[in-house]
This record gives C-alpha cells, sequence and structure tokens, in this order.
C-alpha cells in the first residue's frame, strides 16, 4: 500500500502539469482564433457608405474625373480605359488592393459632356441601355477583383491626394449598345466596395494607370 | 516546492510570455490594416466611347476603258466590322457588303440596269452601330458607242 502511494502522487502532480499546459495552449490558440477571425470585413452593401473597422478610418470617395480623357475608347464589342479620382480623408495612407463590382447589368449612363451633367436619352442606365458595364463583372453583385498593383493613396493633404487612375480597358460595351452612344461620355456605375488597408507605405503617383483581374 | 517545481513554473511563464507577445505584436499591426471601405460620390468613373464616323476617302473608278464594271473602294473604319456599299444614280440599290478588313468592291450589275451616270456612298458597322453615309464618290459614266459600251470617270 505504501509503494503505491508513493508511485501515485507524481503521476498525480505529472497530469495537473499537462492539464496546466494544454490549459495555456489552449487559451493561446482561443486568443489567437478569436483574433483572425475579426478586422476582417468582406462585404460591402451596395450603394452604402461603406464600413470601416473604427471610428477614426473614414471612407474614401471614388468619383468620375473629366481628365485624362481616356486613350481607350468604347465601341460595340470593344472595351474602354475608365478615369476615377480617389480621395483619402485619413490622417494615413491607404492601399486599396481589389474593387468590389456591381453586376454584369448594371449599365453606364451615357453624357454629351466629359463633365457628365447633360444626359444622352438614346443612351442610359435602363430604358435604352448603353450595355456598358464594367470588365470582369458578373451575375452577383460586389465580385472582388485584384488590382494588378496595389494604389496607395496618400493621407490628406499630402501630395498625390486625390490620386486620379486610369483603369485601362476596363469598361466593356456590348454589341447591342445603341448608336446614341457613339462619341459620348459614360458616368460608370460605382464601385459596390473596395479592399483597402490603412497604414504607411510610398504613395502612388498621380496621374496613375492600372487594371485588374 | 522543489526546485524541478520552481523550474516547471518558470518555463511556463516564459511560454505564456512570448505567446503574449506574439500576439500583441500583431494585433497592434493588423488593428491598421484589413478593413474594407465604400465609396462616396454616385459616378464610378468617366468612359468615353468612339466617335462613329462614316469611312473617308472614297472613290468609284471604271475598271477599264471599255467595262460594265465599277470599282469603289475607301478607307478602313477602326473596329468597323463590315461595310454597305450603295448605289445612287440611273439606278440605285445596295451594290453589297463586305467585311472588315476589306475595303473595296466591284459593282458588276451596271450591265443589267443600263448606261447612265452613277455614284456610291459606304456606311460602316460594328454592333449594332452603322454610321452615316459618307460623301459621294465621283460620278462614273457609262455610254456606248456602236454598240460599245464605255466607261468613264
Amino acid at each position: 500500500m505504501s509503494n503505491k502511494g508513493r508511485h501515485r502522487a507524481p503521476r498525480s502532480r505529472r497530469g495537473r502539469r499537462t492539464r496546466v499546459v494544454a490549459a495555456i495552449a489552449g487559451a493561446i490558440l482561443s486568443a489567437s482564433a478569436a483574433f483572425a477571425a475579426t478586422n476582417w470585413v468582406v462585404g460591402l452593401d451596395a450603394g452604402s457608405n461603406g464600413l470601416a473597422q473604427s471610428a477614426t478610418i473614414s471612407n474614401l470617395t471614388i468619383t468620375a474625373t473629366a481628365s485624362p480623357s481616356p486613350s481607350n475608347t468604347l465601341y460595340p464589342g470593344g472595351s474602354g480605359d475608365v478615369v476615377v479620382t480617389i480621395s483619402n480623408p485619413n490622417k494615413f495612407p491607404v492601399t486599396i488592393t481589389a474593387v468590389n463590382l456591381p453586376t454584369n447589368t448594371t449599365y453606364a449612363a451615357g453624357y454629351s459632356d466629359s463633365a457628365l451633367t447633360t444626359a444622352v436619352s438614346g443612351c442610359n442606365a435602363s430604358t435604352n441601355a448603353s450595355y456598358v458595364t464594367w470588365t470582369g463583372s458578373t451575375g452577383v453583385s460586389g465580385s472582388s477583383h485584384t488590382l494588378g498593383t496595389p494604389l496607395v493613396v496618400a493621407a490628406t493633404g499630402q501630395p498625390n491626394n486625390p490620386l486620379t487612375v486610369t483603369f485601362t480597358n476596363e469598361a466593356g460595351m456590348g454589341t447591342s449598345s445603341p448608336l446614341a452612344c457613339a462619341g459620348i461620355y459614360f458616368s460608370m456605375p460605382s464601385f459596390t466596395g473596395i479592399a483597402a488597408s490603412g497604414g504607411p507605405g510610398s504613395p502612388t503617383s498621380s496621374p496613375a494607370t492600372d487594371s485588374w483581374s | 516546492m522543489t526546485p524541478r517545481t520552481w523550474r516547471v513554473l518558470g518555463a511556463l511563464a516564459l511560454i505564456v510570455c512570448v505567446g503574449a507577445g506574439a500576439l500583441a505584436a500583431p494585433r497592434t499591426a493588423e488593428a491598421a490594416t484589413n478593413w474594407i471601405v465604400g465609396r462616396g460620390g454616385s459616378k464610378g468613373g468617366t468612359g468615353k466611347a468612339v466617335v462613329w464616323s462614316p469611312p473617308a476617302s472614297v472613290s468609284a473608278k471604271c475598271a477599264g476603258t471599255i467595262t460594265w464594271n465599277i470599282n469603289i473602294s475607301w478607307s478602313a473604319v477602326p473596329h468597323a466590322t463590315s461595310y454597305t456599299v450603295t448605289r445612287h444614280g440611273s439606278g440605285s440599290g445596295t451594290v453589297g457588303t463586305v467585311s472588315a478588313p476589306t475595303t473595296s468592291i466591284t459593282d458588276t450589275q451596271l450591265s443589267l440596269i443600263g448606261i447612265g451616270s452613277y455614284y456610291y456612298t459606304i456606311t460602316a458597322t460594328v454592333g449594332n452601330w452603322t454610321s452615316a453615309a459618307s460623301s459621294n464618290t465621283g460620278t462614273v459614266t457609262l455610254y456606248t458607242i456602236l454598240f460599245i459600251t464605255y466607261c468613264s470617270d
């Protein structure tokens, strides 16, 4: 009996030690898993003002711009350039890595002027559809497309903010596009979101060119 | 506690500290990354369509001195997939449609139409777009002397 008692005690201590180590390891792994599940926002409703991880992070603004004029112009069955201006209101650079596109039936509206103020009734986004869409858009809204080169938009007040970008051949025109769409300008549908990260980075020089896959 | 127990506790404390440090470091960096932001404004960018112009440098020439045939040619329109040639003058109608990159056609129907003066226009097409008619070609005249048909351009 006494011999049994002498040997049982060390086994119990070892078992307790094992449980302690396992508990600590488990706690570490749990914390890691919980952390990995945070800080990832994977969607953005179309037309929303955006979601940000922190109240101190403000949304970027992407707008149409008339200059520089697109070099590659659209025609039925062809593709053309799209020019945008991206503004970053944050006090730190933001790196854009991907864009989220609306569906392939979300059409651009036609305008007779580069300022996009005078609409062309025979070439619009609905009744007389332009059939101009983002290249790579699908039947599902929000499809993600990785930029060939990440765009770093400088902090607010810094040079190269806003950043003007030409997306090369990232608009496409369907063969059913009406003749009223010839020779006019298009207001492309808004992105449904963009994937971006904040932090240090060398700002992209404006104007820039880019494309996505 | 025995010295061995202290060593074990020390090792465990070291593991906890290292683990906490490893987690804390990426958390700080991670907190500033991996967010998705929306866009502002209602216009996602500016695109532009080509101006769809009719073919230029249109020409109609006799295929010979004694002939009923007339050669018509024009300059290519970028992105056009086909061209349609229309006859005007003493007899009107469609001469034919050719696929790009061909930029010429011969009117071989005039022996059935008869002598007279003719000129031509050409349109360019891509998808649903058909251009306005080109400017007129020069006029070509067919005439007969002693049952022989001559062509003059």
